[in-house]
Order: C-alpha cells, then structure tokens, then sequence
C-alpha cells in the first residue's frame, strides 16, 4: 500500500471553470522521495497543495481523490493528518512565520493545535534538531532578526515537529543563497534518513531535485509528462520535453549554442484533448495536435508521447 | 580596454547615521573589446552596487570607470548623453522594466529618440523594426503591449530596447533569472549571437555560477564587497584558488558541476 496516492487529480479556476492540473495520478512509497519538475504554470505547486486541501481562494479541486495510506483523506480527517502525517515547508519563510509572534512561541502553537500542550523542552529540541546553535535564544527572537536560511530552518523544524510521515517542501531553497541552499539541503536529507520519512520535492531545479529524491515527475502544462528513476530520467528520457530540459542542463560546450526549446509553455486550458507540447515539440506528428497522449509505461519508466525519442542522451 | 574599473569605493550610511555598510572596497578589473565577464556572488556582495556604478547611475566614493580609456561620468542632467549611450543596462525582471501602459513598438521609439541622431520617422520606424526582428519579435507583435508577450519575449523586448542605444557595453544584471527554465537556454543563446553580431563587450551578473560559467570568457567572485577571485572561467571553476569560491563551487547541484 503506497503511503500516499493522487489519483486524476483535475483543478480549475472557480470562476470559469479553466483546467489547470489536467488528470494527475501520481503514488509515493513509504521512505521514497518523490520530485515533482515543472515550469510556472505547470501545476506542479497546484498539484501539491491539494494534497493537504490547500488550494488557493479561485482555484478548486474539480476531480480526483487523495489516499493517505489507502484512506481517502475525508475533510474532517484533515485536522489529524495536516501538519501532523503531512506537512509542508514552502518557498518564502518570510511569509509563512507571523512577523509579530516570537518564533518560539509559533512552535508551540504548532504542538497546541495537535492537543500537545505546552512543551518548551520540545521546543528547543526541534530548533536545535535542524541545527540552530543556540536554541533558547532563537526562540526569544522574532523572525525579522534572522536571515532567510535561519527562517527556513525554523520552518523545516516546525514541520517536523510531529515526525511526519511525509514531507512536503515546495521550491524551498529557491529564494535562497547557493551557498545556504547546500545547507539547508544537507540538512534535509539528514532529517530525512533520521526520521525515515518520504519527501515530495517540487522545484524548477533539477539540478537540485536530482539530489534529493530516487524518482521524478515532470509536469508541463498541467499535465505529467514523464515519471521515472532519477537515473533513467538523466540518462534515457523519452519525452521531447525533458530531453530538452536535460539536454540545456547536461550537453554543454563552453560559449556554444545551448540546446533550447523555442517558444513558450501554453496555458494547460488551451490544449485540452491534445499533446501540450506539441507545438514547441521537434518530434511531433500531426495526431499530436488531435489527441491527448496518455501517459503509458515502458519499463519502470512512463512517458506521455505518440513519438518518444530512444537512444541514450549521454 | 573597452573597460577599466580602477580603486571603486563605495560605503553607504544608514539614515540614524549610526550605521555604515562598504559596500564595495577598493574594487580594480579591467575587460577587453568582444569579451564577456562574468561576476559572481550572493547577496549582500555589492555586485549590484557595483553595476550601478559601472552604468553611470551612482557616483563611487573614490576611485574611476574608464570606457573606451574615457571616464565615465554619472548620470546628470547636466552630463551629455550620449556619453552614457556606450554602457547599457538589461535588468532581471522584464515585468517591471517595461512601461505597462506603453506599447513596445514606442518603448524602443523612446531609446531611438534619444539617441538616433534626428532620423527621419521613416528610417527610424526601419530601425525599430529591425532591432525587433532581431531579438525574434515579428512586426505585427510591435503594437501590442508588454502584458501580451510571455517573459521570455519581454526580456528580448527589453534586450532590443539596450540595443537601440548602439551600446558598447552590456550590463546585463541576472538576465534570466526570473525566466522559465526552459525559456533561458534561448535567451542565453540570443544573447551570445548578438555580442558578435553587434561587437558587443558583456559584463553578465548572476548568482547562478552554472550560467555564468557557460558564458563567460573571466569570471570574477565577489564576497563582501571585495573581489576574492579573478581569472579565466576554466581557472576560476577547475581549480579556485580562494576559500570562499571554493565553498561556491562545492555549494553547486553535482549535475551542474558537470558530475
């Protein structure tokens, strides 16, 4: 039994009803670590929002269920799993701690709205677990005193207050330094084989999703487009999407014309019942324009292509 | 040289006067004709303050800019302009360096005002449309307004724009930065076509190393408003020498170290 299943997942705006996650079915194994890719506008935030019912106001859930360890998650079984099985760090630390409220203090809120009680001890358990050096004076301080690595590390801390079983962290280094990027990744990683929980990782980046998780989804306009082991994703991808996309990463000479994909990504809504890349696509075919490609398994591998491209890329 | 940074200075006080930052100490490059250099370094390191002082937008404490072997003199509205018309500016967010209200046909109609040398409105619509056709924006797209183009065609919009100033330098500032990332890659591309199509000098500023490491020809690091490293892009990535860009480097996703 997967530890969490989405299954054809659809979200629309409220108001006009646009497609914007377009039939998402995706499973996370206990103690695997997920990455899910994608552009803005690929859905992939949309797609990791609803698992925790945390869509934004405008935008609603039009089809799909999500199972948590075989359960669909009922809505007034969300108080038990969110935050407390589930939880999520996002991209900006600024916005998601209250500027007003010692840090210490939003920790324990955390522990009170799980009927924890008080628990300083807790507390500084969890800020000194995501290595803060000095825990009790981190707590006395409101968030405006530290800098944006310092924050997200709060933010990691409070989210695996209650040991969850699967962590959900959307871009969260992207806002940061390299240099603190690498930190906070360590540490993530770290917590992860500590506490041996999942991890769903969004990101832009698969520079950095490769380090961080065993196997990647790659999203492109509102629709999975390739799903396989971060290896056979780098070495052998099948859709001209990500061939694209890893092509600009990995075959480079110094100064040289970089491998690129012309155009732009189009809005999921406007190419229902067709291939979303297909007009940008170097591959494609005219039924490309006429039928949506379903996402079909080669291997442990998936893509969604009528004209995949074979041969390694390395 | 086409330019020569020599002894920049710049330190900023708060306003309660009871706080100084220096910003930039004693900061001293030089960059050839046909030559992109690439500078690097994380926030706080006075990389922008130091393109905003090449540009011609801020005057340094001490030290000068030379382009071209002439200095460079601020922004006034006493200096001529056209002294400022060799160094160029292309910013990281083309959402916001575009006049919403504003067509681009008359964005780029603005720049060639300034600085076309009275051409007749005829070859100066020629000219407009060739810097568009350039950068890949057809003629039929020259009306319409910046809230109609994706951000990739903003950015070669505002690329056109430095353009029309026939520049001699181009600082761009985090150019695709806030691009798509399927979207940089073109850019990046355009970018290295036109530096020889229109013998351009670059001096491209990033935080992102993988980048900066494809284009540039030098690679400086800047850390607290000093340089700590400067050499050949293959010197500065294969084997750095100073601490601190080491750290940078090992910082790196593995893939984009070429792992």
């Amino acid at each position: 039994m997967s530890l969490l299943r989405v299954k054809n997942l659809t979200i629309e705006t409220s108001l006009d009803g646009k497609t914007l996650v377009d039939d998402v079915s995706f499973s996370i194994e206990e103690g695997e670590s997920v990455g899910i890719v994608g552009e803005s506008g690929s859905g992939k935030s949309l797609s990791a929002l609803s698992i925790l019912s945390l869509l934004p106001n405008g935008v609603n859930k039009r089809a799909g269920t999500i199972e948590y360890k075989g359960q669909e998650i009922a809505s007034d079984k969300l108080l038990d799993i969110r935050g407390n099985r589930i939880s999520m760090v996002y991209q900006d630390p600024m916005t998601s701690l209250n500027p007003m409220m010692k840090i210490g203090r939003q920790i324990e809120e955390v522990l009170e709205a799980h009927n924890l009680g008080k628990d300083p001890a807790r507390v500084l358990e969890a800020l000194a677990g995501v290595r803060i050096a000095d825990p009790e004076k981190c707590a006395n301080s409101y968030p405006h005193e530290f800098s944006g690595g310092m924050r997200q590390r709060v933010m990691i801390a409070i989210a695996l207050l209650l040991q969850p079983d699967l962590l959900i962290a959307d871009e969260p280094t992207t806002a940061l330094d390299v240099t603190i990027q690498r930190q906070i990744l360590n540490l993530v990683n770290e917590q992860k084989k500590q506490n041996s929980a999942s991890i769903l990782w969004i990101s832009h980046d698969l520079g950095v999703v490769a380090e961080m998780v065993d196997k990647v989804i790659v999203m492109y306009a509102g629709r999975i487009v390739e799903v396989g082991s971060i290896k056979e994703i780098f070495e052998n991808p099948h859709h001209p999407y990500t061939v694209g996309l890893i092509g600009s990463l990995v075959k480079r000479k110094h100064q040289q014309k970089m491998i690129s994909i012309p155009g732009t990504p189009p809005k999921p809504w406007t190419v229902i019942g067709q291939c979303g890349f297909a007009e940008r696509c170097s591959q494609v075919l005219p039924k490309c324009s006429q039928e949506k490609p379903e996402l079909i398994s080669s291997g442990a591998q998936s893509f969604a292509c009528f004209n995949p491209i074979e041969g390694a890329l390395l | 040289m086409k330019l020569e940074v020599k002894g920049v200075s710049k330190r900023y006080v708060s306003k309660s006067k009871d706080r100084t930052i220096q910003a930039l100490s004693d900061i001293s490059f030089e960059v050839e004709e046909g030559k992109i250099l690439g500078i690097v370094g994380e926030s706080g390191c006075g990389k922008s303050t130091l393109s905003r002082i090449i540009a011609g937008l801020e005057a340094p404490d001490s030290g000068e800019v030379l382009v071209s072997q002439a200095p460079h003199p601020v922004i006034s509205k006493y200096v001529m302009k056209d002294k400022h018309r060799s160094v160029q500016l292309v910013f990281q967010d083309p959402y916001s360096s575009l006049n919403p209200r504003q067509p681009i046909f008359k964005a780029i109609e603005e720049v060639v005002g300034i600085y076309g040398h009275n051409l007749a409105a005829d070859a100066q619509e020629t000219r407009i449309i060739d810097l568009l056709s350039r950068v890949g924006i057809s003629r039929d797209m020259a009306n319409r307004y910046p809230h109609q183009f994706s951000g990739g065609q903003r950015q070669r919009i505002c690329i056109a724009r430095s353009l029309a100033a026939n520049p001699e330098i181009l600082l761009l500032d985090e150019p695709v930065s806030a691009l798509d990332v399927s979207v940089r890659a073109d850019i990046i591309n355009l970018l290295l076509e036109l530096k020889n199509q229109f013998n351009l000098t670059y001096i491209f500023v990033s935080h992102d190393l993988e980048i900066v490491k494809h284009v540039s020809d030098d690679i400086m690091v800047m850390n607290a408003g000093k340089i700590v490293e400067k050499g050949s892009w293959h010197q500065v990535m294969e084997s750095p020498q100073d601490e601190y860009t080491k750290t940078l480097i090992a910082a790196m996703p593995a893939l984009s170290r070429g792992e």
